[in-house]
């Protein structure tokens, strides 16, 4: 829709031009999101896509994909065979929406963005990734994925601060079986409950990307394969009050759903079947 | 940096600069490429899809300033000499209904990659269709390419009964700019309106001076610049049944989005802007969301003295229905079981796809002129003439193409403040609703509480049944107590129980309003009635379908629910054939226990409903029908079509009469200056009484030629035929324009104009059965398949009924599933949104079997009855008695979201268990 209230456009080429943050500043990634509601406190909207920041490199130590990265870019991208957990990637370009957003949406605005129905923010958690954040007029700093989201759209981003770009090590890509669940009230729509499921078949290793359903992704590792009882416990370890509680569902619903989404993936996993990414 | 972007759209390259927070949607509109549809603005429904350099992006939600370089393609860019392959393929099956979705579909469409049915219908999540159920459109997409070029449907072949094919579809394929919002006159100003943020208040003070200083700003209205007249938006016919509630603008507000002032401006970001600079000084008054709290009356919405044919305001009470027969008391007695529970039906919102727009302005003869999207001009003609004190002959409503309606445009809501701000400034002047606005300041399905209570013999006969509802009508009661009525009168009315009593009760409450929509109160008693019939057969131990064949009414059966003798009667009959065709498409057995398979449950469920045909007495179709001096024919009808293709079925009713083709007949609707009387599209009665009326009016037309062309040709009339071209005897012919100059040479006429109204609403029957898969773990629900029978009397176009009938089960879908307003305590409406309030998307549409069951009826034109509404009512209840059967648990509240599911399974578990 249409932004009444933004006055002025800039398309800085370096993080130089954008210096003096002003609070009516806003990052422009791909827009799908800005431009999906009113945003009355938005005077100048910072378009990003002349900074050059959607790179998508393999190095020997792993994989680094610019914030700016269109999500589709990485949905076609061809990756190295041996790199089997780029699929959760993946999977969270489709889960998206529409695949006419992700011709837009970016990786870094999904993850910045920090909506508790992120489909990136449970993948990068179970793929043990780490985000670098760039400052005007500071060093850059790392953050590991799981430390990234405060609350729902919230962040440890500081005003002017931007994440440049996603760093995943190359030892949570490779090996690892990875499975992407997730639940809505309706068939599609906003989350309610996602669980990225990887699974390293010759350590037996188990992780779990929570998002959806907490305020902030949660991270859930095991070091064998959990049995039920296992993954019951873990869920009923974590206080109800991080789960989200709201209209389009109970904490109480979406801790179930959690817990049901985390037995399906690993059952899946561990029995080779290509399950449903949907429920 | 310089903002003048430099962008190629199509073959044709632009240079523009624009406001840097437009959305490209708002920029290709403005630059005229109509076709881009607005709906959502949210980048969920896919309307606005253009190719962006070959990749398609929704429109909406993408920034304008990116053009800058790029090539865009949109749907007037398709055609290329001709129309493209899947704009053909659309064509020729008919993906569409109203059309607005069409433009975006195509552009999706056209881009897609799949290798099965069930991916494409994934692949088109992100476009929302809200007519078709997605069926035509899907086999659209699939036969894309192949050659389905329809061999023209002769006059020989006659035209009732064939799949004519729906005549706006050119105009719908390439997005030709033909809905309200497409085209204004020149100088428009644009009106929003600041709309309350609290539930019930008063306005002490209202300061307009910051929002008129804008620049731009051409004029703001508060209730001090209105006249004060209480009237109802509802789209009804004099006398008007609803309560005089409602008032242009008010020193009182009575729902959050309940209007406060209007700014009209040059363009909308200035009204937008200004609205938010009126200064209000509320006195905020206590607020009642619940039907029930605010039948206690203490807090009273409707105090002001000028509101009339209020039931009783004291108490919040809007208006009451009370229907009866039989004697309760008796018929409980004989009663061996009594069944009792109570019902909860939620508010639903259309989702027309295009919103309510209207225009206003002056015509050079000063005539005041209102182009809306409207399904009642006529009705919004008398309304407007009353408000303001002008005569109706200087007003001319017309509506263009609509993009859906479902009920929701059978109000008067963006009209009046039109009108006011042109009879203002003398200027142009448009309200075009955003999506937000749609789900929080139109109208809802009515929300319901139902109690419903039936003694039944141990045999199944029904002996006793008792219903109350309580249906929230919201701030107004626009609808309320006609909506309320029907919740009672058809399903009771369904079935032959001697004693059987009804009381509805339609309260206000600060909420949004709620009003007509598609099924108009029988949908939510259909839900309670259809599923508290499974829970008798049950306990009973009776096949569910025998303990229905046991108590349906019959063909010889009348309706006497609360009357000595009823207008809706049972006309033509085949509600058996129905259940049988169901059940035979289900194979359906009795003894064939639910299946389980690990965490799924399969199990089936079955549904009846009925529905009428227009309002019997009432509602009034004019129409004028006439030769023309070139051997075609004219008609000219009020009547509107919402997108269903009603255009279409009343020229094949005039063609067949007249032994010609859809092609000569033009048609002319639906504008109060061009066109005869017409009540509007409402209640399932285009077909059944303006149909009726162009059937009498063209066979007085035919009578009429063949009475000239034996004068002329000195033959007895009984000699002549008619066909396309002439009137032939054995021996010679008389083409149609020499006919036309003869009768015109003899001072005859050949214009035919008639009023019709129908004595009886015969009913239309339908039977639903659904497969459903539950999901124990989570709660969720899948519909595996759905059969449907529609007793129709006669498919004047069998193509365009059957995208009634798929599209009002899809929306039922919805409505079973998916589909709720939900409210805070202040009655805000939380998902305003198509984002958060999801409706059935392409994936959720299982198989359908639709079968429509023609036995003419002795009323409606060559047999024909009513279908625009009654697909929409068994879809939740067979779904919830097919849950039940699944699961042993059953689902009194709608929608069957998978929480709620999950959590009746496991109440219902531990009640097992202790």
């Amino acid at each position: 829709m249409d932004l009444y209230n933004v006055k002025t456009y800039l398309r800085p080429k370096s993080l130089r031009e954008v210096r003096e943050w002003q609070p009516d500043w806003n990052w422009l990634a791909g827009g799908t999101w800005i431009f999906n509601e009113v945003q009355p406190q938005v005077k100048t909207l910072v378009d990003m896509q002349q900074l050059n920041w959607s790179e998508i490199e393999l190095t020997s130590e792993g994989l680094s994909i610019g914030a700016t990265c269109i999500q589709n870019d990485l949905l076609d991208f061809s990756f190295p065979d041996a790199w089997t957990a780029t699929a959760a990637l993946k999977d969270a370009v489709r889960e998206l929406a529409s695949f006419k957003l992700s011709h837009a949406a970016t990786v870094g605005g999904n993850i910045c963005l920090a909506l508790s129905a992120s489909t990136f923010a449970p993948a990068m958690v179970a793929l043990n990734a780490s985000y670098e954040i760039w400052r005007p007029n500071t060093e850059s700093y790392i953050v590991n994925a799981v430390d990234f989201q405060t609350a729902p759209q919230q962040t440890i981003l500081q005003p002017g601060e931007v994440l440049r770009r996603i760093k995943i090590p190359i030892w949570n890509l490779t090996q690892w079986q990875t499975s992407f669940k997730r639940m809505a009230v309706c068939t599609a729509g906003y989350a309610i409950a996602i669980v990225v499921t990887a699974y390293h078949p010759q350590t037996q290793q188990v992780k779990f990307g929570i998002g959806g359903s907490v305020k902030s992704p949660r991270l859930i590792e095991f070091d064998t394969i959990p049995i039920p009882e296992q993954i019951a416990g873990e869920v009923r370890e974590l206080p109800l009050h991080i789960y989200i509680d709201d209209e389009r569902g109970s904490a109480t619903y979406r801790r179930h759903i959690t817990q049901v989404l985390m037995q399906r993936g690993i059952t899946e996993l561990t029995a080779g079947i290509d399950g449903k990414r949907r429920y | 940096m310089s903002d003048i972007l430099n962008f190629q759209v199509n073959s044709k390259k632009h240079q523009t600069d624009c406001n840097p927070g437009t959305s490209l949607l708002s920029l290709l509109r403005d630059l005229g490429y109509a076709g881009v549809h607005r709906v959502c603005e949210s980048g969920d429904c896919g309307s606005c899809t253009v190719w962006l350099d070959d990749k398609p992006i929704h429109s909406c939600i993408y920034p304008a300033m990116r053009a800058d370089e790029h090539q865009i393609t949109t749907i007037e860019g398709l055609e290329n000499g001709k129309l493209s392959p899947m704009q053909q393929a659309f064509l020729d099956k008919q993906g569409f209904q109203c059309g607005y979705c069409t433009p975006g579909m195509i552009m999706t469409a056209s881009k897609l990659e799949y290798e099965s049915e069930a991916e494409l219908k994934a692949e088109l999540e992100g476009n929302l269709c809200r007519c078709t159920g997605y069926e035509a459109i899907i086999e659209s997409i699939l036969q894309c390419g192949q050659d389905n070029s329809i061999k023209p449907i002769t006059a020989k072949d006659g035209q009732v009964g064939k799949d004519v094919p729906k005549q706006d579809g050119p105009n719908i394929v390439t997005g030709k700019p033909v809905y309200t919002a497409d085209w204004s006159p020149t100088g428009l100003l644009h009106l929003k309106v600041l709309r309350s943020s609290h539930p019930h208040a008063r306005i002490r003070n209202i300061n307009t001076e910051k929002a008129k200083a804008i620049q731009g700003v051409e004029a703001v209205f508060t209730y001090q610049d209105v006249p004060r007249k209480a009237y109802s938006t509802a789209g009804h016919g004099a006398p008007v049944p609803d309560p005089f509630d409602h008032y242009i603008l008010d020193n009182k507000v009575r729902f959050i989005g309940d209007r406060v002032a209007a700014v009209v401006a040059e363009t909308e970001a200035i009204a937008a802007k200004a609205c938010g600079l009126i200064e209000v000084d509320y006195e905020i008054l206590p607020h009642v969301i619940n039907p029930v709290v605010a039948m206690q009356g203490e807090v009273i919405i409707h105090d002001e003295p000028e509101s009339s044919q209020i039931h009783d305001a004291a108490h919040n009470i809007a208006g009451e229905v009370i229907l009866d027969k039989g004697d309760l008391e008796v018929g409980f007695k004989q009663a061996d079981l009594i069944v009792e529970n109570t019902y909860i039906l939620p508010a639903v919102q259309h989702v027309h796809l295009e919103p309510h727009v209207s225009i206003s302005w002056f015509d050079e003869t000063g005539t005041l002129v209102v182009r809306s999207s409207t399904q009642v001009p006529f009705h919004c003609q008398r309304l407007l003439s009353e408000l303001f004190d002008l005569p109706k002959e200087k007003i001319r409503v017309y509506k263009p193409q609509l993009g859906g309606g479902f009920g929701n445009k059978q109000e008067i809501l963006t009209e009046d403040l039109c009108v006011l701000a042109t009879l203002k400034t003398g200027k142009p002047v448009q309200w075009r609703f955003t999506r937000e606005e749609e789900f929080t300041a139109t109208n809802s399905r009515h929300s319901m509480n139902i109690r419903l209570k039936t003694g039944v013999k141990k045999d199944g006969t029904l002996v006793a049944q008792e219903m109350k509802a309580i249906s929230n009508t919201g701030a107004y009661g626009n609808h309320g107590e006609t909506v309320t009525f029907l919740t009672g009168c058809f399903p009771l009315g369904l079935y032959r129980c001697k004693h059987q009593s009804y009381t509805g009760t339609v309260v206000y409450t600060n909420t949004m309003p709620a009003g007509a929509f598609r099924g108009y109160g029988a949908t939510q008693g259909t839900f309670a009635m259809e599923s508290q019939l499974d829970e008798i057969a049950t306990q009973l131990n009776i096949d569910p379908i025998e303990l229905r064949r046991q108590n349906l009414i019959t063909a010889k059966d009348e309706i006497l629910i609360g009357r000595e003798e009823h207008f809706h009667i049972v006309g033509s009959y085949a509600l058996d054939e129905c259940i049988e065709k169901v059940t035979q498409a289900l194979d359906y057995d009795p003894n064939k226990p639910p299946e389980t398979e690990g965490h799924i449950k399969r199990g089936v469920g079955f549904a009846a409903t009925m529905q009428a045909s227009g309002l019997a007495k009432i509602h009034l179709a004019s129409v004028k029908i006439s030769l023309m001096p070139d051997g075609l024919y004219e008609l000219r009808t009020g009547s509107v079509d919402v997108g269903t293709g009603s255009d279409t079925s009343l020229r094949q009713i005039a063609a067949e009469v007249l032994g010609t083709t859809v092609e000569k007949i033009k048609i002319i609707t639906a504008d109060t200056q061009e066109t005869p009387f017409d009540a509007g599209s409402y209640a399932s009665a285009t077909a059944f009484i303006t149909g009726q009326a162009v059937n009498l009016a063209a066979q007085k037309l035919r009578s009429r030629i063949l009475q000239i062309a034996a004068q002329e040709m000195e033959v007895d009339s009984s000699e002549l035929e008619l066909s396309e071209d002439h009137v032939s005897s054995f021996s010679t012919k008389l083409t149609l324009p020499q006919l036309a100059k003869a009768a015109t040479e003899r001072g005859e006429s050949l214009e035919i104009q008639l009023e019709h109204t129908s004595d009886r609403a015969s009913l239309t029957f339908a039977f639903l059965g659904a497969e459903v898969e539950v999901d124990t773990e989570t709660g969720r629900v899948t519909v595996l398949r759905c059969a449907e029978a529609i007793d129709i009397g006669k498919a004047i176009n069998p193509r365009i009924c059957r995208g009634q009938a798929t599209g009002g089960l899809v929306m039922g879908l919805g409505y079973a599933l998916a589909e709720e307003l939900r409210f805070d305590e202040q009655g805000k409406i939380l998902n305003p949104y198509l984002r958060t309030y999801r409706i059935p998307a392409a994936s959720d549409v299982p198989p359908l079997d639709i079968f429509l069951i023609e036995k003419a009826d002795p009323y409606g034109p060559f047999g024909a009855k009513g279908i625009g509404e009654i697909g929409t009512n068994c879809t939740a209840p067979a779904i919830s008695n097919a849950v039940a059967q699944a699961t042993g648990v059953r689902l009194r509240q709608l929608p069957m979201i998978p929480e709620r599911v999950w959590m009746a399974m496991n109440s219902h578990q531990s009640s097992v268990i202790s």
